[in-house]
């Protein structure tokens, strides 16, 4: 019954990823609506799906509006990460083993389904988690792990922790310039161009294969004749957006003087406005290359200012984004023309637009 | 006098299991017959039934205040009532001290702020301030915590960067969290950016505030989450827990 899968599951499959964090815009973009689809789908593709949030889903009402939010049914046999406390109908589910991650909603354990249930999932909040967690359900048998997002927060979408992304849009972000906003900033920063592989090897040459904190820099040269090598790459762990003017290890930089040195940047932690911006006025072209989209905090202005300024943004890894579902509902009662918000969400992107209320 | 049902609890008015319920707003329209109306059929779509307004003021510029009474049809299981609370023991001033003495073996350092554009000090300063609150002593006054109460509308990044000066073991964010949820995002923002600076799982991160409670706390992608009454001995004492139970000394 192939015909019944959603275009997202056959996008999945085609693309044989394994792990697929579904993340949003804000709150309320639907992302339980996505995952509640990619279940069925799994259950029609007879395949057993571990589950895991970074937030706390399939509560019967948001935290923050008390508004009712769609449960996650599940088919018998599968899998899930949760605390045992806010799990209700627990005898219908078999603990499998702890996660060794404590909450305040109880210690968190991976269960099976015994039968078709509800399902909460809560306590899994940081990344160290969703890695232990991810692990876990697969040990126990699980062939795919869908990760639902929280918020707006980006750490599902770490390529150690996810293999594809699916970024999840709607009304619910604000007016139609709000959404058109937010989803083009996420869309860009999901995107982010992937740096050269002599680049990264570059970096990991100093940084060993973990890659860590601080910065990377080095110097090429570059002209008529195309780009020169990379200089011996600097690299400073304790260097970051948050450790003073990180301009001053430019200064020891200055030595290559052959042709305009390209000045490469490999910040491994986050990059923020503020690092962009102190980077901007660099005489010399900057490739400002960050670890995964995860660790981008530049807001779109900036961006396209330091693109102006002949400068570049670059990661090294990013999971794949796979599209872009838009939910022309917001909880708060108001909703967006459904034809004109997919015609703006595909205006931004060249990217597959669902509407999870075709689904 | 009539047993209560725990599984359909409503509010008691007059007589028991009555619903009724006293409510009290505002509307942007004229004083007079018509208000009465408006104010009427507005609780009557709420789903209440024998709405009937007791009281009501001319508040001017158009606007009229009301005191209405009315029947509440549905009912609560309190049977089925969970609220997650913190599992460690409190503790007090001279339990906590003799705690992290022994247990952890050296100062904590917690730095504490109300982010982003919120300025309500007072949920931060009655934990972190050295007089402290209701007679209990702020983290200031504790020997063996380092406190730094950073003050009002600190940004997310002058947070990590005071986080990674200080080597916090633990950050305390205030937040008054608005209907809009205008705050929410920048309570995330703070946990993706220590996220981004592998700092995350070497802290101990605790928000507060009116609206906030531990499921919200874990959707943000925090610890532990205090709300409103919270006093400092239970904030250290949970910070001081969670630093020996995931081996952070």
């Amino acid at each position: 019954m192939a015909s019944c899968l959603s275009p997202l599951w056959m996008e999945i499959e085609r693309r044989a990823v394994e792990t697929v964090a579904v993340v949003g815009v804000c709150k309320h973009a639907g992302k339980t609506t996505v995952l509640g689809r990619l279940i069925d789908d799994a259950a029609r593709a007879n395949q057993r799906l571990g589950l895991v949030s970074v937030g706390v889903d399939g509560e019967r009402a948001d935290v923050i509006l008390g508004t009712p939010k769609p449960q996650i049914r599940v088919p018998s046999g599968t899998l899930f990460a949760t605390s045992i406390q806010m799990q209700s109908a627990g005898a219908m589910v078999q603990w499998l083993e702890p996660a060794d991650i404590s909450s305040p909603v109880g210690d968190v354990w991976i269960g099976r389904a015994r039968s078709e249930l509800n399902v909460v999932l809560a306590g899994v909040r940081q990344r160290e988690h969703l890695l232990r967690v991810k692990a876990l359900l697969y040990a126990h048998g699980a062939e795919r792990v869908l990760i639902d997002g929280a918020l707006a927060r980006m750490v599902a979408v770490q390529p150690d922790v996810a293999d594809a992304v699916v970024l999840a849009t709607g009304a619910a972000a604000g007016s139609p310039d709000a959404v058109r906003r937010v989803t083009r900033d996420t869309v860009m920063r999901l995107t982010a161009p992937l740096a050269d592989r002599d680049v990264v090897e570059l970096m990991e040459s100093v940084t060993g294969s973990g890659m860590g904190n601080g910065i990377v820099t080095a110097t090429r040269s570059t002209g008529a004749q195309g780009e020169g090598n990379w200089s011996r790459p600097r690299y400073d762990p304790e260097l970051s957006a948050f450790s003073g003017d990180p301009r001053r290890r430019e200064r020891a930089e200055r030595d290559v003087s052959d042709g305009e040195p390209q000045r490469l940047w490999g910040c491994l932690g986050a990059v923020t406005d503020a690092l962009v911006q102190s980077l901007i006025l660099s005489d010399d072209p900057v490739l400002l290359v960050a670890q995964d989209p995860s660790r981008l905090f530049v807001s779109l202005d900036v961006w396209r200012a330091f693109a102006r300024a002949g400068h570049h943004i670059q990661v090294v890894r990013r999971a794949e984004l796979l599209g872009v579902t838009i939910n022309p509902h917001s909880p708060r009662g108001t909703a967006m023309d459904r034809c004109a918000l997919r015609e703006m969400v595909e205006g931004l992107t060249s990217l597959p637009v669902w509407d999870v209320m075709e689904w | 006098m009539a047993t209560v049902d725990l599984t359909r609890v409503r509010p008691y008015g007059d007589t028991f299991d009555d619903g009724v319920v006293q409510l009290s707003f505002s509307l942007p329209v004229p004083y007079g017959e018509e208000a009465r109306e408006a104010a009427r059929q507005y609780v009557a779509g709420l789903g209440m039934m024998e709405a009937a307004v007791v009281d009501m003021k001319d508040l001017g510029e158009d606007m009229t205040f009301f005191v209405l009474y009315a029947k509440a049809v549905h009912t609560v299981d309190f049977t089925a009532i969970k609220v997650p609370k913190v599992e460690s023991p409190v503790m007090d001033f001279y339990e906590i001290n003799d705690f992290i003495r022994e247990h952890i073996g050296r100062k904590i350092i917690v730095i504490g702020a109300c982010t982003g554009t919120d300025a309500h000090t007072v949920g931060i300063d009655a934990i972190m301030n050295m007089k402290g609150y209701a007679g209990e002593y702020g983290l200031e006054r504790y020997p063996e915590i380092d406190a730094y109460n950073l003050g009002s509308q600190v940004q997310n990044d002058e947070m990590v960067r005071k986080a990674i000066e200080l080597r916090a073991d633990a950050i305390l964010v205030s937040q008054v969290v608005t209907q809009k949820d205008v705050h929410i995002p920048n309570l995330g923002e703070l946990v993706d950016l220590l996220e981004a600076e592998g700092l995350r799982r070497r802290m101990v991160l605790i928000c507060g505030g009116p609206r906030i409670h531990h499921e919200l706390a874990l959707e943000l992608g925090y610890d532990a989450g205090f709300g409103p009454g919270t006093l400092a001995p239970e904030v250290a004492s949970y910070v001081a827990h969670e630093i020996v139970r995931r081996g952070l000394a």
